[in-house]
C-alpha cells in the first residue's frame, strides 16, 4: 500500500540491483573506452588534409611550415628541430641510414623526445590526430612513397631479452669498456669523451649524459637501449653496433647503461645539515660526507630575464652539508662533462638581438672561452612566513647573497669561491670588499663531475652576508655555469628555493611534557572508567 | 512583578536617551558643513578608529538584523493563531515579541555608539556622507521613532488587543512595524551599498547630482534582498537559540515541550530562509563583478578568495547541524523509526558534498607537495576547487536536506489513499531526476565557457532543485490526503545535544553573517567611497584575514554576551504561576 | 561484527585505505603521473575532520546506537577476571596514555618541516590593467583593407610563383576581418613557441621543458582553472609585469614568469594572448555585461 514503506521490505535488493546496474554500465562504457585501440590510418586525402590543419595548429613553430626545421623557434633549440624533407631520422628500428617504420614515428609524436623540446602529444592529441598528423608528416619526404626505401623492409632483429641482473650488468660494463664507448660517452658515461663532434646535418653534437635517465632520448630502458647501438643514431656518430656486438652482449650493454641511467631528483626540498663534533671538512675527500643525506636540486635554463637561455647543460646539482658549533660545509656536485678552466672576459657577449640567445653562432659553445663555476644563493635576511626574497637573484629591497665559486679562480690556486650580493637580475654581482671575503672552497674534477667544498663560519659580523641559524629553514638556490656549453653572465642556468636545516637536539623539558600528557590522558581514562564501571553495575 | 514594572521604566528611558543622542549627533553633523576646516581622522584610543567603528557597525547590525528579522515571523506565527486558533501559536509570537522589545533598545544603543564613534572618529567622511544623503538622514529618525512606537503598542497591547476586531487591529500593527522596519533597512542600507558602488555622484569631484540614484546605486537592491531574508534566518536562528536556552533550564514537561515546539520552528525558519541565501548572495556578487571587475576578482580570487574556504566549512557544519537535528526529532516522533535506516546514506552524501564544498582550488601545501604535484593544484581534487563542483555540492546538501524533511514530515503518516505507489515513484522519480540533472550540469560545467557555467548553468540547477522541493512538497499533500497516524508528536522529548545544536547553529550563524560582511566592506579597500573617497587614514589598509576573524570573533562574544543578558532579562519577567497548558493541544 | 567495529573499520577502511592507498593511485593513473599522487596533508586532515563529525552526528542520532556504541566499550572496561582478558584490558589502557604522551612528543620535537605555503592564485590585478581590451580581437576598418590590399598583392606574387601556397583574398570586411584575427592568432603563437613554451609547453599545458626545474610549476592553460576563467587583461597583466608584479599573497619570490614588458612590445603582448588562448583551446572569460 504504502510504497516507500513496502521498499523498505525489500528495500536492500533494490539498492543492490541499482548499484549492480550502475557498476555494469561504468564497466561497459570503460570496456568501450579501452577497445578504441589506436589503428593505424592511411594516408588517405582527408587525413592528409586534417594532418595538415593539425600540423599548422601544433607543429610548423619549430618543424617550418614547409618542413623543413626551420620554424620561428628553431634558431634556439639544441637538438635543432627534424629537417622532415631530408627524410632522415635518429630513434627507429630500422637498419641504418633506413627510413623509420609508421611506428617508430607514431611512438615519437606520441611520447616525444627526451631532453628535447619535443614534448608527449599524447597528451594533447588523439590517436586519430597523431595518425593524421603523421601522414602529412611523412609527405614532406619522397622517401616514404617510394617503395625501394621501405622501411618495414630493414626492420633490425633484436636477439631473445636478457633480463637485467648484476652478472648481466657486470658483463655490459666490460662490453662498455672492450668496445671503447667511453671514447665518446666517458668512463662513467657523462657524455666527457670528445668534444667538437658535429652531426649530419653540420650541427655540434653533445654526446648525452647517460647517467641521466630522464635525458636519454630514445628512452631510458633496456628495451629503449638496446634499439639505439643495434640501428644507429642516423646523422649522428653514433653508429650501428650490430656487426661488432653480439645479440646476447647488446642486452648486457642495454642493462649496464639502463642501470647507471636511473638517477632522479630528490622528492623532498630540505637539506638536513648534520652536526659533528670535529672540525668541519674542507676537501671533497673527507669521509663524512659519504655518510651524509643528500638533496638532488632539479636546475632549469635561465629564462627568466634577457639573454634567456634553453640550452643549459647543468640539470642537476647535489648538494650535502655539515655542521659544527663554528663553521659550516657543503659539498656540492654536478655533472659536466669538460673541465673548463680558463675565462676570457673579452668574449662575453652583453647585446643580444632576441629575447633568447640563439642555440649556435650566437655565442661559443666551445673549450677554452669561458670558466665552469657554481653559486650558492641565500637570501641576507631570514623573514617570517613564507616570505623570501625572489629567487632569482633577490629584489630591491630583498638582497641575497651568493657564494661564486669559480674554475679559473681555483686553477690559479687563489681562493675560489667570492663572497657576493645582489639585489636583482638587472644589477651586477658585487662582490663583497677583501675583509668581507670568509667563503673558503676546493673544488675537483674528475671523470665529468664537478665535486666543489664551500665552507664558512656559521655566523659574521657582515650585514650582508647570511647568518645561519639552528632550527631554521634557510632558503637555499643555486645558479651554474658550463663554461664549454657557452655560459656566462646570466647565460646559466638556475635553481629555485630549496631549504638548508641545521639539525638541532630535542629540547629536555619536552620530555616532561610529553610525561605530564601521559598522565592527564590517564587520569581522565580512570575517570571514565568509574563512570563506565557504575553505569553497568 | 517588581522586575516588570522597573524594566518597562528602564527601556523607556533608555529609548528616549537614544533618540536625543540621535538628534544631537544628526544637529552635529549638519552643524560641522559649516565649519571650515575640519580635521580628517582622529584617533580612538588603543584599539584604533577602524577596529571601534568596526565593533560597533558590526554588533549594532546583529541587534537590528534580529530586530528585523524577528517581526517578520512573529506576525505571521500570530496570523496562524488567529486563524487555527490557537492558543499556542499566539503565546508563541508573544514571546517571539519580548525579546525584540528588549533588543530594540540594545540595537539604539548601538546604533548611538556607532553614530557618536563615526562623527568623532571621521568627521571628513561623516561630513560628505550627510551632504550627500541629508534628506534621508531626516526621515531616519522619524521612521525608527515609528517603527519603537509600534513595536511597543504591539507588544504591551497583545492582552488588550487579544479578542475580535481589536486582535485584527493588532496584526495590523504587526504589519505596520514589518513594513516601517524593513523602510528603516532600506535607508540604512542605501548609505551602506553607497560607500561600494556609488552612484549619482560626480566620481571626481564626488558632488551630489541626483539624489534617487545615489540611493538606488548598483548594489542596493541586492543587498536589500539579501539582508532581508539574512534577517529572517537570523532572526530564526536566535529564537531557536532562546528556545533552547530555556528548554535547557525548564523543569517541567509542559515548558520543555513548549520551548521544544518553539525550537523546532525557529530553526525551521532560520534554515529554510537560509536555504535562498547562498543565491540572493550569488547575484549580490554578480552586481558587483558587473559593478566592478576588480571588485568581484578581489572578492572571490584576491585576498578575499580564503575566507570563502572558512565560509564553506561554516556552511557545511550548518548544513550537518540541522540535518542531524532533523533526525534527532524524527527519535520524538511515533513511526519515525522506519526513517532511521535512511540516515547513514543520506549522511553519506553529505560528506561527500562537504568534502567537495570544503576543498580550496588552492591548497595549503608544503614545497615537497608542490613537487610531486606539480603546483598548488592537486590534479584530481583540485577539479572540486573550482564554481562547477561547489556549486553541484551545495544543491546536492539542499536536495538531501529536503528528502530528510520529507521523511520527517510523513514520520507518522500512513498514506491511505490508492494512488499512493505511483505518486511515491513520482516523488523518488523526481529526486532522482533532478539529482541526476544537477550532476550533468555540474560535470559538464567543466566544459563550456564561465559565462554559461555563471549565468545559465548555476541558475538551471537552483531551479531544478526548487522544482523538487516544490514538486515533491505538493505530492505530499495529495499523498497524505486522510493518511492514518502512527501516533503523535511527543514534544519535548528531545535529547539535551539537540539544544546544543541549536545554539551551535545560531553562533555559526552570527559568527557567518561577520565575517561575510567583514567580506562586503573590505572588498572598498582604501576606499571610503569607492573611487570616489580615499581613506588616507593609518587604516587604509586590508587587515589580515586572522585579525578579520579576531574582531569578528570578538563582535559575536559581545552579542552572545548581550543576548544572553536579555534573555535572562526576558525570563525575569515571566510571571510565576503556570500559563493554561497547551501541549495536549500540541500534541494534536 | 557489532556496531563499534564497524565504525572503526569504516574510518580507518575510508582514512588508510582509501586516502593512503587507493586515492593516490587512483589519481596516478587519473593523470598519468610518474608519481603517486596523495591528496596534501592539510586537504587529508581537513576531509578526516569533517568525517569524524559525520561518524559522531551518525552514532550520536539515536539512542539505539549509542547504547550500540557504548555498550562493546562498557564491556571492555568491566572488571575482567580471565587473565587473558585482564591482560588484554591492560595493554589497551596503557596505550592509550603512551600513545597520547608519544603524539604530543611526536608533535612538539624539532623537525625538519617544509614551510607549508598559502598562495593566492588570483590576486586584485592593478587598477592600470582594469578595462583594457586585446586591441587585435576586433581590429579597425582601416586596418582590415590595409590587410586585403596586402593579400591582393600577395594573391598576384603566387599567381606568378608557383612555389608559392595559393593565397585566398577575402571578399568583403567582415571576412577580411576574421582572417586578418586569424592571422594575427598565428603569429601570436609563432611568438609564444618561441618565448612561453619553454616552461609552458606547445600544448600549453604547463609541462614545457624547463618546467621540471622550478618549484612552483607553470600554469596550466588548458585547465579551466586558469586563463579561461580570467579575463583577457587580466592575463596581459601577468604577462606583462610577471612573477614579481604580484602581491606578497601569491609568493612572487617563487614565480619564474618573467617581466614580458622589458623585452615584447604591448602589440606582441596581446598576440601571445591571442596565440595562448588558441593553443589552450580555450577563450578568455567574458566581463559581465551592464544592463
Amino acid at each position: 500500500m504504502i510504497p516507500l514503506h513496502s521498499l523498505e521490505k525489500n528495500g536492500l535488493q533494490k539498492y543492490q540491483l541499482w548499484l549492480s546496474l550502475f557498476l555494469l554500465l561504468l564497466f561497459t562504457c570503460v570496456g568501450l573506452l579501452n577497445a578504441q585501440t589506436a589503428e593505424k590510418l592511411p594516408a588517405t586525402a582527408e587525413n592528409l588534409v586534417a594532418g595538415k590543419q593539425i600540423y599548422r595548429n601544433s607543429c610548423w613553430y619549430c618543424h617550418g611550415k614547409i618542413g623543413d626545421g626551420n620554424g620561428p623557434a628553431a634558431d634556439f633549440l639544441d637538438p635543432r628541430p627534424r629537417d622532415f624533407t631530408a627524410g632522415m631520422y635518429k630513434i627507429r628500428t630500422t637498419k641504418t641510414g633506413e627510413l623509420p617504420t609508421d611506428e617508430d614515428l607514431f611512438r615519437i609524436i606520441s611520447k616525444g623526445i627526451p631532453g628535447t623540446a619535443m614534448p608527449r602529444w599524447e597528451l594533447t592529441l588523439d590517436d586519430n590526430e597523431r595518425w593524421q598528423v603523421l601522414q602529412y608528416i611523412k609527405a614532406f619526404a619522397y622517401e616514404f612513397s617510394d617503395p625501394e626505401y621501405d622501411p618495414y623492409k630493414a626492420v633490425v632483429e633484436i636477439p631473445p631479452k636478457v633480463e637485467s641482473s648484476p652478472e648481466s650488468i657486470a658483463q655490459g660494463r666490460k662490453i662498455f669498456e672492450k668496445n671503447k664507448c667511453f671514447e665518446c660517452h666517458g668512463l662513467e658515461g657523462k657524455g666527457d669523451g670528445r668534444d667538437g663532434l658535429e652531426d649530419g646535418w653540420g650541427f655540434p653534437v653533445r654526446v648525452r649524459n647517460l647517467t641521466r635517465g630522464t635525458n636519454i632520448k630514445g628512452g631510458k630502458n633496456p628495451e629503449d637501449i638496446v634499439y639505439r647501438f643495434t640501428t644507429g643514431i642516423n646523422g649522428t656518430p653514433m653508429p650501428s653496433f650490430a656487426k661488432n656486438i653480439g645479440g646476447e652482449d647488446r642486452w648486457h650493454l642495454a642493462n649496464y647503461i639502463a642501470s647507471i641511467a636511473s638517477t632522479e631528483y630528490s622528492e623532498g626540498v630540505i637539506l638536513k645539515a648534520v652536526k659533528i663534533e670535529q672540525t668541519a671538512p674542507s676537501t671533497i675527500d673527507a669521509e663524512i660526507w659519504e655518510t651524509l643525506p643528500a638533496l638532488r636540486i632539479p636546475l632549469a635554463g635561465q629564462v627568466i630575464a634577457k639573454p634567456r637561455w634553453q640550452n643549459h647543460a647543468i640539470d642537476l646539482v647535489q648538494v650535502r652539508a655539515v655542521f659544527n658549533d663554528e663553521e659550516i660545509s657543503f659539498l656540492v656536485e654536478w655533472d659536466d662533462p669538460f673541465q673548463d678552466t680558463k675565462h676570457d672576459a673579452e668574449q662575453e657577449i652583453h647585446e643580444y638581438e632576441n629575447t633568447y640567445v640563439m642555440a649556435v653562432d650566437e655565442v661559443p659553445r666551445e673549450r677554452n672561452v669561458f670558466r665552469d663555476s657554481i653559486a650558492m644563493q641565500f637570501p641576507v635576511k631570514l623573514k617570517s612566513g613564507a616570505k623570501k626574497p625572489h629567487f632569482f637573484r633577490g629584489d630591491t629591497s630583498n638582497p641575497v647573497n651568493l657564494w661564486v665559486w669559480k674554475s679559473d679562480l681555483e686553477a690559479s690556486g687563489n681562493n675560489p669561491v667570492e663572497d657576493t650580493n645582489a639585489n636583482g637580475f638587472n644589477k651586477p654581482l658585487k662582490s663583497q670588499p677583501e675583509t668581507g671575503q670568509q667563503v673558503t672552497g676546493k673544488g675537483v674534477w674528475k671523470n665529468g663531475r664537478w665535486r666543489v667544498v664551500m665552507k664558512r663560519t656559521l655566523t659574521t659580523e657582515d650585514r650582508n652576508d647570511i647568518q645561519f641559524e639552528k632550527g631554521k629553514m634557510i632558503p637555499m638556490a643555486f645558479n651554474a655555469w658550463d663554461g664549454s656549453n657557452g655560459e656566462h653572465g646570466l647565460i646559466m642556468s638556475l635553481s629555485a628555493w630549496s631549504f638548508v636545516y641545521l639539525d638541532v637536539p630535542i629540547p629536555t623539558n619536552l620530555y616532561g611534557y610529553a610525561f605530564l600528557i601521559m598522565l592527564i590522558i590517564a587520569g581522565l581514562l580512570l575517570l571514565f572508567i568509574r563512570y563506565s564501571r557504575s553505569k553497568s553495575s | 512583578m517588581q522586575a516588570k514594572i522597573n524594566r518597562i521604566d528602564n527601556s523607556k528611558y533608555v529609548v528616549r536617551s537614544i533618540f536625543l543622542l540621535l538628534f544631537l549627533g544628526l544637529a552635529g553633523a549638519v552643524w560641522g558643513q559649516e565649519l571650515i576646516e575640519l580635521p580628517e581622522y582622529r584617533a580612538f584610543p588603543i584599539i584604533g578608529s577602524r577596529v571601534a567603528v568596526w565593533i560597533a557597525a558590526e554588533v549594532h547590525l546583529m541587534f537590528a538584523a534580529f530586530v528585523l528579522g524577528v517581526p517578520m515571523f512573529a506576525v505571521i506565527v500570530e496570523l496562524i493563531g488567529v486563524l487555527t486558533k490557537q492558543e499556542r501559536y499566539d503565546k508563541m509570537s508573544k514571546e517571539f515579541t519580548k525579546l525584540l522589545a528588549i533588543a530594540m533598545s540594545t540595537t539604539a544603543i548601538w546604533g548611538g555608539i556607532l553614530l557618536f564613534l563615526l562623527l568623532t572618529l571621521y568627521p571628513r567622511f561623516m561630513n560628505y556622507l550627510s551632504e550627500v544623503f541629508l534628506p534621508t538622514l531626516w526621515i531616519y529618525p522619524f521612521l525608527f521613532f515609528l517603527e519603537a512606537f509600534t513595536l511597543y503598542i504591539y507588544y504591551y497591547g497583545w492582552e488588550r488587543m487579544k479578542s475580535g476586531k481589536s486582535k485584527w487591529f493588532h496584526l495590523y500593527l504587526g504589519l505596520q512595524l514589518n513594513i516601517v522596519g524593513t523602510v528603516l533597512l532600506l535607508v540604512a542600507n542605501a548609505w551602506a551599498t553607497f560607500m561600494m558602488t556609488p552612484g549619482g555622484v560626480d566620481m571626481k569631484t564626488g558632488a551630489l547630482m541626483n539624489i534617487w540614484e545615489v540611493i538606488d546605486n548598483f548594489a542596493w537592491w541586492p543587498i536589500n534582498i539579501h539582508r532581508l531574508i539574512a534577517n529572517v534566518t537570523f532572526g530564526g536562528a536566535i529564537v531557536a537559540a532562546y528556545a533552547a536556552f530555556k528548554f535547557l533550564h525548564s523543569s517541567t514537561d509542559e515548558d520543555k515541550a513548549h520551548y521544544d515546539w518553539m525550537g523546532y520552528v525557529g530553526n525551521m525558519i532560520a534554515i529554510w530562509s537560509f536555504l535562498v541565501l547562498p543565491f540572493a548572495g550569488y547575484w549580490l556578487m554578480r552586481e558587483l563583478y558587473q559593478y566592478d571587475q576588480t571588485m568581484g576578482i578581489t572578492m572571490m580570487g584576491g585576498f578575499l578568495s580564503w575566507l570563502w574556504i572558512i565560509q564553506a566549512v561554516l556552511i557545511s557544519s550548518l548544513f550537518l547541524a540541522s540535518n542531524y537535528y532533523l533526525w534527532l526529532g524524527m527519535e520524538r516522533i511515533d513511526g519515525g523509526e522506519r526513517y532511521q535506516k535512511y540516515i547513514k546514506y543520506m549522511l553519506s552524501v553529505l560528506l561527500l558534498c562537504v568534502w567537495v564544498w570544503a576543498t580550496p582550488h588552492s591548497l595549503v601545501v608544503s614545497p615537497e607537495e608542490v613537487a610531486v604535484m606539480g603546483g598548488v593544484h592537486h590534479p584530481v581534487i583540485g577539479i572540486f576547487g573550482v564554481m562547477s563542483a561547489k556549486m553541484t555540492a551545495v544543491n546536492f546538501m539542499i536536495l538531501t536536506s529536503a528528502i530528510g524533511f520529507m521523511f520527517y514530515r510523513r514520520a507518522n503518516k500512513v498514506a491511505t489513499v490508492s494512488y499512493a505507489m505511483p505518486l511515491n515513484l513520482l516523488q523518488a522519480g523526481i529526486f532522482a531526476g533532478v539529482g541526476a540533472y544537477v550532476l550533468y550540469l555540474g560535470v559538464d560545467g567543466y566544459f563550456v565557457e564561465p559565462s554559461i557555467r555563471v549565468n545559465k548553468y548555476s541558475v538551471w540547477q537552483v531551479l531544478a532543485v526548487l522544482f523538487a522541493i516544490i514538486s515533491t512538497t505538493v505530492i505530499d499533500v495529495f499523498l497524505f490526503k486522510n493518511s492514518e497516524s502512527l501516533g503523535k508528536f511527543h514534544w519535548g522529548k528531545m535529547p539535551q545535544r539537540s539544544q546544543y545544536i541549536l545554539i551551535f547553529i545560531a553562533v555559526t550563524f552570527t559568527w557567518l553573517m561577520g565575517l561575510m560582511g567583514y567580506a562586503r566592506s573590505a572588498i572598498r579597500q582604501h576606499w571610503h567611497v569607492y573611487k570616489v573617497m580615499e581613506d588616507t587614514s593609518v587604516d587604509a589598509f586590508a587587515p589580515t584575514l586572522g585579525f578579520a576573524s579576531n574582531v569578528v570573533s570578538v563582535c559575536v562574544l559581545i552579542f552572545l554576551g548581550l543576548v544572553m543578558f536579555i534573555f535572562w532579562l526576558g525570563s525575569l519577567a515571566d510571571p510565576k504561576k503556570k500559563e493554561t497548558p497547551v501541549v495536549a493541544e500540541m500534541n494534536r | 561484527m557489532n556496531f563499534f567495529w564497524k565504525i572503526v573499520l569504516f574510518f580507518v577502511a575510508i582514512r588508510y585505505g582509501f586516502f593512503e592507498v587507493v586515492f593516490p593511485r587512483v589519481s596516478q593513473w587519473a593523470v598519468n603521473s610518474p608519481d603517486l599522487l596523495p591528496a596534501p596533508a592539510a586537504a587529508m586532515s581537513m576531509y578526516t575532520w569533517l568525517m569524524m563529525v559525520a561518524i559522531a552526528i551518525y552514532i550520536l542520532s539515536s539512542e539505539e546506537r549509542i547504547a550500540d556504541f557504548m555498550t562493546p566499550i562498557h564491556q571492555f572496561l568491566k572488571p575482567q577476571t580471565a587473565a587473558a582478558k585482564k591482560g588484554m584490558q591492560i595493554v589497551v589502557l596503557a596505550a592509550i596514555p603512551l600513545f597520547g604522551g608519544w603524539s604530543y612528543f611526536d608533535v612538539n620535537s624539532p623537525k625538519m618541516v617544509s614551510p607549508t605555503a598559502v598562495r593566492i592564485q588570483h590576486p586584485t590585478m592593478p587598477g592600470s590593467f582594469e578595462g583594457m581590451k586585446n586591441p587585435l580581437r576586433d581590429p579597425t576598418e582601416e586596418q582590415v583593407e590595409e590587410f586585403i590590399a596586402e593579400q591582393k598583392e600577395l594573391a598576384e606574387e603566387a599567381a606568378e610563383d608557383e612555389e608559392m601556397e595559393p593565397v585566398t583574398v577575402p571578399n568583403n570586411i567582415e571576412d577580411g576581418r576574421i582572417a586578418l584575427v586569424s592571422k594575427w592568432t598565428e603569429e601570436g603563437a609563432a611568438l609564444y613557441a618561441v618565448n612561453c613554451r619553454p616552461c609552458h609547453g606547445m600544448q600549453a599545458d604547463g609541462v614545457g621543458p624547463m618546467a621540471v626545474g622550478w618549484r612552483l610549476q607553470p600554469a596550466n592553460f588548458r585547465d579551466p582553472g586558469t586563463i579561461a576563467t580570467i579575463v583577457e587583461e587580466y592575463a596581459f597583466w601577468r604577462v606583462s609585469k610577471g612573477g614579481p608584479g604580484l602581491p606578497s599573497a601569491s609568493t612572487p619570490w617563487d614565480s619564474a614568469m618573467p617581466i614580458w614588458d622589458l623585452d615584447l612590445s604591448e602589440n606582441e603582448r596581446w598576440k601571445i594572448l591571442l596565440g595562448e588562448y588558441f593553443l589552450a583551446g580555450v577563450g578568455p572569460r567574458q566581463t559581465e555585461k551592464l544592463e
